[in-house]
C-alpha cells in the first residue's frame, strides 16, 4: 500500500457499497413522521381525505367536473348572508364522493368577525395565576347555588403527551354569566407516551356538572367541585396489570367514569373507591367514529360493551379526540391520509359528522392561516348543544388559539361562541 | 405532503445515494449506524424538500449527515469504550463482500481492517475532517461550513489526524501539504 495515497484507501475500502434505493423508503417514512406528528400533538393536525376522482361543485352555479389534480387553493365563502343572525352558510362544496361532502368553512380568523351566541362566555382561557380549587369552594360555601364546571382547560403540557400538567375549571354558579376559574391543586403526570392519549377527554364532566375525571398512570383523579377533594381511583391490584397505564378516561351519560388504556378498560360507579375491569372494548359512549389505517366506521357498543362495526364509510379520514353524539350525527375531528389527497390539493384541517348509518357524512374543513408548511390546526367536537338537536359545539385549537364554534349539521351553518381550547364544555346545568 | 415521491427528489437521492452512504461509513465505522445515518438525512431533506430544493440540496444533506454521523459516533464511543481494547474494528468487518472491482476479497478485507484501526485512533470530527477532505475532495472551507467549525479547526484537526493516521499506517506517505 505504499504508492496508495490516503483518498485511493479511503475510496478502496468503500468501493463495493451496495446501492440500494433509497428515495422512496425516504419519503415514505418522512410522510409517516409527518403523519405522526399531526397525530400526536393537541395542537398539530391537519386536514381531511377524500377519494379520489372527485367531483368539484361549486353551489349558487352549475355544476364542473375538475380534475382532481387541477385542486388548488379556492376563494374562501363569503361569510356573510346565512339564514341565521351570527352565523355563517358553508357555501363552498370542494368535493363530493360516493355520499361524502367535504365543505370548505372559513378561517376561524374570519369566523371571529361574526356576532357571537351567547352560550358560553367569550373567553375560556385560563388565567396565569388565580386560586386554587379549594380557596373558590370554600369561598362559593355561603352562596345559594352550588358551583358547576362549565369548562375543563389542562395546561402546561404543550400538547406533548407525557409532560405532567396543570388542570383550571370554569366554574358557574347558578345563572351566573360569568365563571371563575379555579386551579386544580397539584400537577397530573400524562398517562404514557401513547400517541393519541387523552388524559383529560371531552367526557371529563360528569352529567352533574359537579366532577371532573383526569386520566393519570394507573389511576383516575376525580375532583369533586362540591368539596374541592380530588380522589384516586387505582387501577385494580392484579398481577396481569403490573406496568398497567391507563391513556383515557370520560364519564357515560349516566354517570358511570369509564377509564382505559391499551386492552383494557375498567369503570366505577359514582361510589366506588377504586376502578374495576370489565370488557376491553367498553367506551362511555354509544356510538364512536373510528379508523383502521385511515379507514373510517362506525361503532355501536353493545349493552356488553362490545363494538359492533355498523359501517365502514367510503372515505378516508384519520380521527383523533372523541366522538361527539349529536342527534342522529356522530362528530370527530381529525386530519387526512395524504396519500388520498387530490394531486396538488392543500392539506386541511377537518373534522367529521357521519349519520350513524352512515348514510350521509360530511366533512368540514377550514384553510390554515399558517402557510409556512406546518399544520397546526386541530378540530374537537365537544358534544350537543342544547335546545338545537342537531347542533354541535366544535372547537379548532392551534398553538397560539383556541376557537370554539358551532356548527349546524341541519343549516350546515357555523356560528362563532368565542375563545379558548378547553379539553372539555359542558353546557348544561341539568 | 404529497404520498409518491417528488420526481426531482427521488433524481437527487438516486444520483447522490450511494456516495453519501460511503461518507457516514467512513465517518461512523459502522454499517447499520451509517444506512440509519442516511436514512435519518434523507427524511429530514424530504420533510424539507420544498424549501431545500431552491437552494442547494447537497450542501444540507452533507451538514446533516456529517454532524449527525458526529454526534453519533461519538456517543456510541462512549457507551462502548469500556471495551474498545477487545473490539474488532466496528463494522468494516465482512458486512459487504460483494467483491471490489480491483484486487482480491482477501485485500479489501486487509484494507479495511487497517483503515478501521487507523480511523479509530481519530476523534469523531477528526474522523469527518478527513473523509470531508479525502474522500469528498471538499476544501477546506467547505469542510468548515459543512462541519459547523471555523477554517482554522479543521485545518488543525486534519493535521493531528494525518499525524495519527501516519503512525496507525506507516505505509501512508501523504502529508497535509499533498491537498
Amino acid at each position: 500500500m505504499t504508492d496508495s495515497d490516503l483518498t485511493d484507501l479511503l475510496d478502496r475500502a468503500t468501493r463495493d457499497i451496495p446501492d440500494p434505493d433509497w428515495a422512496e423508503r425516504a419519503w415514505a417514512a418522512a410522510a409517516r413522521r409527518r403523519r405522526r406528528q399531526w397525530m400526536g400533538t393537541a395542537g398539530v393536525a391537519a386536514g381531511v381525505a377524500v377519494a379520489l376522482g372527485v367531483t368539484v361543485v361549486q353551489l349558487g352555479g352549475p355544476t364542473a367536473s375538475v380534475p382532481a389534480a387541477s385542486a388548488t387553493r379556492s376563494p374562501l365563502p363569503s361569510i356573510s348572508g346565512g339564514p341565521y343572525a351570527g352565523q355563517v352558510a358553508l357555501r363552498q362544496l370542494l368535493v363530493t364522493a360516493d355520499g361524502t361532502e367535504v365543505w370548505q368553512g372559513p378561517t376561524m380568523s374570519a369566523l371571529g368577525a361574526l356576532q357571537r351566541s351567547d352560550i358560553l362566555p367569550a373567553d375560556l382561557v385560563p388565567p396565569t395565576s388565580g386560586p386554587d380549587l379549594t380557596a373558590v369552594v370554600r369561598e362559593a360555601a355561603g352562596a345559594a347555588s352550588a358551583l358547576r364546571v362549565v369548562a375543563v382547560v389542562p395546561v402546561g403540557s404543550g400538547g406533548q403527551t407525557g409532560s405532567p400538567f396543570t388542570v383550571w375549571l370554569a366554574l358557574r354558579s347558578g345563572s351566573a354569566s360569568t365563571v371563575t376559574w379555579a386551579r386544580v391543586p397539584g400537577r397530573f403526570p400524562a398517562p404514557n407516551q401513547v400517541l393519541g392519549a387523552n388524559p383529560v377527554g371531552f367526557r371529563a364532566i360528569d352529567p352533574t356538572g359537579t366532577k371532573v375525571a383526569i386520566a393519570g398512570q394507573r389511576a383516575v383523579s376525580v375532583v369533586d367541585v362540591r368539596t374541592g377533594a380530588v380522589r384516586a381511583l387505582a387501577v385494580p391490584n392484579d398481577p396481569n396489570l403490573t406496568g398497567y397505564q391507563l391513556t383515557d378516561a370520560g364519564y357515560a351519560d349516566d354517570g358511570t367514569l369509564v377509564a382505559w388504556g391499551a386492552d383494557n378498560a375498567f369503570v366505577a360507579e359514582p361510589r366506588d373507591t377504586a376502578l374495576r375491569r370489565v370488557s376491553s372494548g367498553t367506551r362511555p359512549g354509544r356510538f364512536a367514529l373510528s379508523d383502521e389505517q385511515g379507514q373510517p366506521k362506525v361503532l355501536a357498543y353493545a349493552a356488553d360493551h362490545t363494538a359492533q362495526t355498523v359501517t365502514t364509510l367510503n372515505t378516508r379520514f384519520g380521527f383523533f379526540g372523541g366522538t361527539a353524539e349529536v342527534g342522529q350525527w356522530l362528530v370527530r375531528g381529525g386530519f387526512p391520509d395524504p396519500s388520498e389527497l387530490p394531486q396538488g390539493m392543500f392539506a386541511l384541517n377537518g373534522i367529521m359528522a357521519a349519520a350513524t348509518d352512515g348514510s350521509r357524512v360530511r366533512i368540514l374543513v377550514v384553510p390554515e392561516e399558517n402557510n409556512d408548511q406546518l399544520l397546526k390546526g386541530a378540530f374537537v367536537a365537544y358534544g350537543r348543544v342544547p335546545g338545537s338537536p342537531d347542533e354541535v359545539l366544535i372547537g379548532y385549537r392551534t398553538s397560539s388559539r383556541g376557537t370554539i364554534a358551532t356548527w349546524n349539521l341541519t343549516t350546515n351553518t357555523l356560528g362563532f361562541v368565542g375563545y379558548g381550547a378547553p379539553a372539555a364544555i359542558r353546557l348544561s346545568t341539568s | 405532503m404529497r404520498a409518491t415521491p417528488d420526481a426531482d427528489y427521488v433524481a437527487y437521492v438516486s444520483a447522490r445515494q450511494r456516495q453519501l452512504l460511503r461518507a457516514a461509513w467512513l465517518v461512523c465505522g459502522d454499517r447499520q449506524l451509517a444506512e440509519d445515518l442516511l436514512q435519518e438525512a434523507l427524511v429530514k431533506l424530504a420533510l424539507r424538500w420544498g424549501r431545500v430544493r431552491l437552494e442547494n440540496p447537497d450542501a444540507w444533506v452533507r451538514t446533516v449527515l456529517y454532524r449527525d454521523a458526529v454526534s453519533s459516533w461519538r456517543r456510541r464511543r462512549r457507551e462502548v469504550v469500556a471495551d474498545l481494547g477487545t473490539l474488532e474494528p466496528a463494522g468494516f468487518g465482512s458486512d459487504w463482500s460483494g467483491g471490489a472491482d480491483d484486487g482480491s476479497l482477501e485485500d479489501l478485507a486487509a484494507i479495511r481492517v487497517d483503515l478501521a484501526r487507523a480511523l479509530d485512533t481519530l476523534t469523531p470530527k477528526q474522523r469527518a475532517v478527513v473523509v470531508l477532505r479525502y474522500f469528498d475532495d471538499r476544501s477546506v472551507g467547505e469542510t468548515a461550513d459543512i462541519l459547523g467549525v471555523s477554517e482554522g479547526t479543521v485545518k488543525s484537526q486534519t493535521s493531528v489526524a494525518l499525524g495519527n493516521l501516519r503512525a496507525a499506517l506507516p505505509s501512508l506517505v501523504m502529508t497535509e501539504d499533498d491537498r
